[in-house]
C-alpha cells in the first residue's frame, strides 16, 4: 500500500470517490484571506455605523458578531462549502463521506473553532490537524466534516494529428490512462524524456511484429497512436 | 534512486496536495524521524543552556534557531531513505551526521542562504542531488519555475506556525496556573518590574526547542513533496511506473502464453470446468493485478448485500425528498373523455340540474360582485383617502372656523375697537376679559386678514406653529407674547403686570394690526396685491 493523503469512499453502486484533504498550510492561507475580507467588512460597519454614535457603534458590534460566526456557516450553507478564501484555493467543505455539509454540522464545526482557537490562533486546532489523517481540526472531527481538495482537470490539450493505431493486446484501466496521461503531458516533456519514456513501454509495441526494437523517435509517436485510438479516434 | 521502491504514490498533485503528502510522509514515518532528530536537537539545546546560562538564555535560543538548517538536512536524509524503502535506525542516521555536514552545503546555508525562502526546496538539490556552482543554479531555476510560489509560501507558514505552537505551549501552561500567580507573572513580563526567574527563561526555550522538533519535519517534509511533485511533473515519474508495470506485464505474458495455452488446451480435453482454466491463467499472470485502482472501488460488495444496501440507500431522506406543490390548471373540457352512452352514469343524470345550480350560483356571485363594488363607491370618502394622499389635499377646501376653544371667532362678533374695549375691561379689573378679547381678536385678524388656515382642533400652540410661516416676524413675536400671557391667564389664572398689559396694546397697534403691506415689504408684490383688495 503506497502513502497518500487520499482516502475513498465506496458507493453503494461500486464507484469509489477519491477525496483529498486540505492540510494546514493551504487552509491557513486561505483562512487569511477571509479574515482579510471580514476585517474590511468590519471596518465598513465601524465607520458607517460611528455616525450614530453609541448605538451605532452597538449595532456595529452586533452585526461584527453574525459575521465572525456565520459568515463561515453562510458560505459552506449556500456557495458549495466554499468561503471566498476556500474558492481562492480550491478548497471546500463537504461531510466525511463527500456528501455536502449539512447546516448542524457546519454550525457545530464553526461554533467550535472557539476551540481550535484556543489556547492561541488556532494552536489546537493545528496540533490537530497534524495529528489525523484526513487534517480535521476538533471542530471537523465532532461535526464528521472534512476539507477537500477540488480536484483539478488537467488543461485539454489539441487533438492529436497522430495516425490512431489500434493496441495489440487488450490494455487494462490503469495501463489505458497511463497511455492517455501520456498524450495529455508530452506538451510538458521534453522530447528525449517522451522518447526514453516511450522506450520503456516496448514490449507492447514489438507484440505485433517481429522487430527487436524500435527507432528513436518512433516509440513515443507510436505510443501517441494507441492513446488516440484508446481516446476514440479510429482512423 | 529506484522509482520501483518508492512508497508514496506517485501521481500529479497540485501543488498544496503535494505538500499535504509532505504532512502525510511525516505522519505515517514520526517514530523514525522523531526519534533521532529529538536526540540532536535536544542534545544541540542542552549544550547551548549550559555554555550560556542565566539570562542570556536568549543567545542560546538565537544559536538554536540558527542551526535549523542542520536539523533539515537530517530530517531530509531520513526521509529521503524512507521514501525509496530503506529503514535506517537512529543510529545509522547520527552516524551518517558528519557526510551531512561536509557535503551538503551546510556551510553556505548557514551564512548568506540562511534566509532563502525556498530553502526547504532547494534543499534536495544541494543534499540528493549533490550538484554545485551553475549546474545547480540552472537545476533550480528550471525546478522553481512553477513551485518557487508554493514553496515560499510554505516557509512563511511553517514559520508561523512554530510561533503560534510556541505561544500556544506558553499560553496552555498560563491556563493551569492559579489566577493571581497568572496575573503577577503578566504584568511581570510586560513592565518588567518583577525579574525574570531563571525556571520562566527555561521553560520558554524548552517550548521553544519542542515546537521547532515538531513543526520542523513537516516543514521539511512537505518542502521535499513538493520537490518530488516538481520532478514528477518534469519527467513524468507517474508515466515511467506504469510503463514499467506494463512492460513486464506484456513481457511475461509473451513468455507464458504458449505454455498457458497448452494448459488451457489440455485441460479442455479433459473436459475440466472452465473457472479452473481462468484461474490457471491468473495465476501465470500475477502482475497484471492492478494495485491501484483509479475509479473502481477495492472491495466490492457480492450482489445479494449490495442489493441491500442500495435498497436502504433509495429510503434514504435525500431520495425520498417528495414535495406536494399545488398550482391552478385551465380545465380543458374538450379533451374530456366522453361517457359511455349505454352505461348509466351518475354525473349525467345530474348533469342538468348541475348546470341550473352552476347558473344561480354563477349569478348570485356577480350580484355579490356588483354590491361589493356599489359599497365601494357609496363609501369611497372612508378608503379612498388611503390611496390618493394629493387628492386629500386638494379636495379640503378651506373653512373657517367659527369656534376655537370655546371662543367665537366670527369677525362680526368682535366690538369695532378692540383696543379700547380691551382697555376699558383691563381697568375694570376684568383681566381675564380683557386678554380673551385680545386674543380673539388676534385669532380672527389670522383668520380674516393674514389667511392662515386655523382649524378649530387647533391648540394655542398649533395656532402659533402654524402662523409662523404665514406672517412677518414681527407679527409672530407679538402673538408669541399675546399666546403667552394668555395661557398663563386661561390656565395658571396669573393676570401680566400693567406694564405688560400696555406693552401688549402698543405693540398690537404697531406691530400687529397693521395692513399686511405696510409690514411685509420685503415679500414678493403680488402677494401685496392680493392683500390689498381684501
Amino acid at each position: 500500500m503506497t502513502l497518500d493523503t487520499l482516502y475513498q469512499v465506496n458507493t453503494p453502486e461500486g464507484i469509489s470517490l477519491r477525496l483529498s484533504p486540505a492540510g494546514p498550510v493551504v487552509r491557513m492561507l486561505a483562512w487569511i484571506i477571509d479574515i482579510l475580507i471580514r476585517l474590511a467588512i468590519n471596518g465598513v460597519f465601524f465607520a458607517a455605523l460611528a455616525f450614530f454614535g453609541k448605538t451605532g457603534i452597538g449595532i456595529a458590534l452586533i452585526l461584527s458578531f453574525i459575521l465572525e460566526w456565520f459568515y463561515p456557516v453562510y458560505f459552506e450553507l449556500y456557495k458549495k462549502g466554499q468561503t471566498p478564501g476556500k474558492k481562492m484555493f480550491n478548497l471546500y467543505v463537504s461531510m466525511e463521506d463527500a456528501s455536502p455539509i449539512s447546516p448542524g454540522a457546519s454550525i457545530i464545526r464553526n461554533l467550535l473553532r472557539f476551540v481550535d482557537f484556543l489556547p492561541f490562533l488556532y494552536g489546537f486546532g493545528f496540533i490537530s490537524m497534524l495529528l489525523t489523517k484526513r487534517f480535521q481540526r476538533l471542530g471537523d472531527l465532532v461535526a464528521g466534516t472534512v476539507v477537500l481538495h477540488k480536484s483539478l482537470n488537467y488543461p485539454t490539450i489539441e487533438e492529436d494529428k497522430t495516425k490512431a493505431i489500434s493496441p495489440p493486446v487488450a490494455l487494462n484501466l490503469s495501463e489505458q490512462q497511463a497511455l492517455i496521461r501520456f498524450q495529455q503531458r508530452i506538451p510538458y516533456l521534453t522530447a528525449e524524456r517522451a522518447e526514453e519514456l516511450a522506450q520503456i513501454a516496448t514490449p507492447l509495441l514489438l507484440k505485433n511484429s517481429s522487430e527487436n526494437s524500435i527507432e528513436n523517435k518512433q516509440a513515443s509517436s507510436r505510443l501517441l497512436g494507441i492513446a488516440n485510438w484508446i481516446m476514440g479516434a479510429k482512423h | 534512486m529506484n522509482l520501483n521502491e518508492i512508497t508514496a504514490n506517485i501521481r500529479l498533485r497540485n501543488p498544496w496536495e503535494a505538500i499535504d503528502l509532505g504532512f502525510s510522509m511525516v505522519q505515517k514515518w514520526w517514530l523514525s524521524i522523531y526519534l533521532p532528530l529529538a536526540l540532536l536537537t535536544f542534545g544541540i539545546a542542552s549544550v547551548l543552556y549550559l555554555i550560556f546560562p542565566k539570562g542570556n538564555v536568549w543567545i542560546a535560543s538565537l544559536i538554536f534557531w540558527w542551526l535549523k538548517p542542520l536539523y533539515d538536512r537530517v530530517i531530509l536524509h531520513i526521509l529521503s531513505h524512507k521514501l525509496f524503502n530503506d529503514e535506517l535506525s537512529t543510529w545509522q542516521v547520527l552516524k551518517a551526521l558528519p557526510s551531512l555536514i561536509w557535503n551538503t552545503g551546510l556551510f553556505q546555508s548557514l551564512t548568506f542562504r540562511r534566509f532563502s525562502l525556498s530553502r526547504g526546496f532547494n534543499l534536495p538539490i544541494w543534499q540528493l542531488e549533490q550538484l554545485r556552482g551553475s549546474r545547480r543554479s540552472e537545476r533550480q531555476s528550471v525546478l522553481h519555475q512553477i513551485a518557487h510560489t508554493y514553496a515560499a509560501w510554505l516557509t512563511i507558514v511553517m514559520v508561523n506556525i512554530e510561533i503560534v505552537i510556541v505561544i500556544s505551549l506558553f499560553g496552555l501552561f498560563m491556563l493551569f496556573l492559579p489566577e493571581k500567580t497568572a496575573n503577577d507573572f503578566f504584568v511581570g513580563m510586560f513592565s518588567n518590574k518583577v525579574e525574570y526567574e531563571r525556571w520562566i527563561d527555561l521553560l520558554n526555550y524548552l517550548f521553544y526547542v519542542f515546537a521547532v522538533t515538531l513543526i520542523h519535519p513537516f516543514y521539511i517534509g512537505a518542502s521535499f513533496a513538493l520537490y518530488i511533485n516538481r520532478r514528477t511533473q518534469l519527467e513524468a515519474w507517474d508515466i515511467e511506473l506504469d510503463f514499467k508495470k506494463l512492460a513486464l506485464r506484456f513481457e511475461t505474458l509473451a513468455r507464458n502464453l504458449i505454455p498457458a495455452l497448452l494448459c488451457v488446451f489440455t485441460l479442455s480435453l479433459l473436459s475440466t470446468s472452465s473457472p479452473v482454466a481462468a484461474d490457471e491463467v491468473t495465476n501465470v499472470d500475477p502482475n497484471s493485478e492492478i494495485e491501484v485502482t483509479e475509479f473502481l472501488s477495492d472491495e466490492r460488495l457480492p450482489a445479494e448485500s449490495s442489493k441491500q444496501v442500495i435498497k436502504e440507500t433509495m429510503l434514504t431522506k435525500e431520495l425520498n425528498d417528495k414535495q406536494t406543490v399545488t398550482y391552478w390548471v385551465r380545465k380543458d373540457t374538450a379533451k374530456k373523455p366522453k361517457n359511455d352512452p349505454d352505461k348509466f352514469s351518475f354525473a349525467d343524470f345530474f348533469e342538468p340540474f348541475a348546470k341550473i345550480m352552476g347558473f344561480i350560483i354563477e349569478f348570485a356571485l356577480w350580484i355579490l360582485v356588483a354590491i361589493v363594488l356599489f359599497l365601494l363607491f357609496y363609501f369611497r370618502d372612508s378608503w379612498l383617502h388611503l390611496f390618493n394622499i394629493e387628492r386629500k389635499a386638494k379636495k379640503e377646501s378651506y373653512q373657517a372656523p367659527e369656534v376655537m376653544f370655546g371662543m367665537d371667532v366670527r369677525p362680526d362678533s368682535l366690538p369695532d375697537d378692540i383696543i379700547s374695549e380691551s382697555r376699558k375691561l383691563w381697568d375694570n379689573k376684568q383681566h381675564r376679559e380683557s386678554l380673551s378679547l385680545l386674543y380673539r381678536g388676534a385669532l380672527i385678524r389670522l383668520i380674516n386678514i393674514e389667511h392662515v388656515q386655523l382649524k378649530d382642533s387647533f391648540t394655542e400652540g398649533d395656532v402659533l406653529k402654524h402662523s409662523q410661516k404665514k406672517i412677518s416676524e414681527a407679527k409672530h413675536l407679538f402673538l408669541d407674547n399675546l399666546t403667552n400671557n394668555w395661557k398663563m391667564i386661561a390656565y395658571a389664572h396669573r393676570h401680566p403686570t400693567n406694564e405688560a398689559m400696555e406693552q401688549l396694546f402698543n405693540t398690537w397697534v404697531s406691530d400687529f394690526a397693521i395692513e399686511k403691506v405696510l409690514s411685509d415689504l420685503e415679500s414678493n408684490t403680488s402677494k401685496k396685491d392680493g392683500s390689498k383688495d381684501e
